[in-house]
């Protein structure tokens, strides 16, 4: 059974007739009525707060109106979506209430009373106040200090004092002065095959004294040589001794030259420099029709006995097809480093029995490029 | 005098060395206030001004109380002590958590009489500043001491304050004039959870709390609102 807020008597005995078809009433209730009980509590929250400061006017009937609309619509209410809304507004209308009251104890001026006040007193046009007379007027009330703003000197003033270091002064310790014993290095550094190449190659140049570029490097017998060769020229002309030169007929020369001083180089007088050089196997057929034959000047090495390891020599299908694996080592996006076995192509045309051995000479054919 | 010397000389410490900590302190309050906009100093601040050479135990104390006395007859400034008041709806749980000592900060006040101050020393360029401390502050005390953040600056929209305008022609960046008083501790934000979220209440905060102070709001309150009421009459 429901009740008033205000409870009288009437109200009671209306309750009572009433109660058992409200209580039939609740289920069948609309939800577009109860949505309109909703926005009404609503309007109602808002009309709370736009009169809050006429509620407490002795003068005014605001609150008796506001209250009258509450009892009517909490008269509506079944469900509990309905309650919330109910109570929300409720307690809206009580803070109002008490800030109301609380704002007596200042001998019942409220904020918007004293607003209205400062801006008849201290007003500019209709809604803006001149702050700067209002401010001349009430600073004796803060009795402010507004500090020094000059000053000579840093807040800090003290000098750093200099930090004198202080040597330790230790006795020398007795030594015993030892000299190594010195070890002959000729044996212990092995000449990589791009080193003996490159002292064939320099050897051919020096008798020769000035030949065709195409006549040094090309191998008919073989592409992959005829590249190392091409290598081994680079470095030669990288350590300043070949030098490569055009004619009028635009045919590349290579002649032998002397290395410069070492001083020369470090005091950067003299700088290294390299070529680069487009070559595929394309280019190698052409260059082997354009050379005539029996003029090519670099050797044919046979790899056979000067490449291979005792282990690769031993012949076999195994170690054969261990040889054609290179590794190569890929960086891989999710797990970096990753050391792929994969079989090498060949380009050239060549014999099988060659492939073997000169697998293992091309992975020593290595130089460091400083 | 031979008193004090007996004060500071359980120190170990000449006069001379005295005079220049209490030297250095004034300085710094001095200062310190100007470049702050007026903010409390902490006495943390002003016990490192001490420490920093001198490791006697009750030295700072004594150095701080011989300041104030400085500060009041050289300067006719009053060196007032701030006890961090905590907001209303953490009071209970704060004050055991924080010591005294760590709450303690200092102010400058004149010290000479109001008509004297208004006729003298009133500074027109930071007059309006003044005038807008004062419109909180007596908002904040009619609505009991505590108001919503929403219910202030509706009151301000009356005033042409608007929340989101960076540049007022006088006042500048209204939001953050309000934020320098809390700074200053005339107010203090306080963030209450309640069933509908959180709600953020400005609450009067040490400075204003402060006796003599409060007295001078309150009378200018009841003057203007007392003389619009007669204006009203007329």
């Amino acid at each position: 059974m429901k009740r008033s807020r205000r409870g009288n008597a009437d109200a009671d005995a209306d309750g009572v007739a009433e109660g058992g078809a409200k209580e039939k009433a609740a289920s069948e209730q609309n939800p577009a009525t109860r949505r309109v009980i909703r926005s009404q509590f609503l309007k109602l929250k808002t009309l709370i707060n736009e009169k809050r400061d006429d509620l407490m006017n002795t003068e005014s009937d605001n609150f008796d109106t506001i209250l009258d609309e509450f009892d009517k619509l909490h008269d509506q209410v079944e469900k509990p979506r309905e309650q919330v809304a109910d109570a929300e507004a409720l307690l809206d209308l009580t803070r109002t209430l008490f800030g109301s009251v609380r704002s007596l104890a200042n001998e019942g001026v409220t904020p918007s009373q004293f607003v209205s006040s400062l801006l008849i007193r201290h007003g500019q046009g209709q809604d803006s106040i001149d702050w700067q007379k209002l401010g001349l007027a009430v600073s004796p009330i803060f009795l402010s200090v507004h500090g020094s703003s000059t000053m000579l000197g840093p807040m800090d003033n003290e000098f750093k004092k200099r930090r004198t270091g202080v040597r330790k002064h230790r006795d020398p310790r007795p030594t015993v002065t030892t000299r190594p014993e010195q070890l002959d290095e000729a044996g212990a550094v092995e000449k990589t095959d791009t080193d003996i190449n490159m002292a064939t190659m320099f050897n051919i140049l020096r008798k020769k004294k000035r030949v065709r570029l195409e006549n040094l490097i090309i191998n008919r017998k073989s592409f992959a040589q005829t590249v190392e060769n091409l290598f081994s020229l680079s470095f030669l002309v990288k350590d300043g001794r070949a030098e490569i030169s055009l004619d009028e007929n635009r045919l590349h020369y290579v002649c032998p030259k002397n290395a410069p001083a070492a001083n020369l180089v470090s005091s950067k007088e003299v700088s290294y420099t390299h070529f680069v050089f487009r070559y595929d196997y394309q280019d190698w057929k052409l260059m082997k029709d354009a050379v005539p034959e029996g003029e090519d000047l670099m050797p044919h090495r046979d790899q056979c006995c000067a490449g291979a390891d005792p282990q690769e020599r031993k012949g076999g299908d195994d170690s054969q097809l261990a040889l054609a694996l290179t590794p190569i080592r890929k960086l891989s996006r999710n797990r970096g480093l990753v050391v792929q076995e994969e079989s090498v192509v060949e380009e050239s045309p060549e014999c099988d029995e060659e492939n073997a051995p000169r697998a293992g000479a091309i992975r020593r054919c290595k130089r460091k490029l400083h | 005098m031979a008193n004090a010397a007996e004060d500071f000389s359980q120190f170990g410490i000449s006069k001379e060395e005295k005079d220049k900590l209490v030297g250095e302190v004034i300085r710094y309050m001095l200062f310190k206030t100007y470049h702050n906009s007026g903010c409390p100093i902490k006495r943390e601040e002003l016990t490192q001004i001490v420490t920093k050479n001198y490791h006697q135990r009750n030295l700072p104390t004594f150095v701080i109380n011989e300041a104030k006395d400085e500060l009041s007859k050289v300067f006719g400034y009053e060196m007032k002590e701030l006890q961090r008041a905590h907001p209303s709806s953490k009071a209970q749980t704060r004050l055991s958590q924080q010591s005294g000592a760590d709450s303690k900060s200092y102010t400058l006040t004149s010290q000479l009489p109001p008509n004297v101050y208004e006729k003298y020393v009133v500074d027109e360029k930071t007059a309006h500043l003044s005038g807008f401390t004062f419109v909180i502050i007596s908002i904040v005390h009619l609505a009991g001491g505590k108001i919503p953040e929403e219910n202030l600056w509706s009151q301000l929209r009356r005033m042409g304050l608007d929340e989101n305008e960076g540049s007022h022609p006088v006042l500048g960046n209204v939001k953050q004039a309000l934020e320098l008083l809390v700074q200053q501790r005339y107010l203090q934000k306080d963030k209450v959870n309640g069933p509908e979220g959180s709600t953020v209440y400005y609450e009067l905060a040490e400075r204003a709390l402060d006796a003599p102070m409060s007295d001078r709001v309150k009378e200018h309150i009841s003057q203007i609102v007392q003389d619009n009421t007669s204006v009203g009459a007329a």
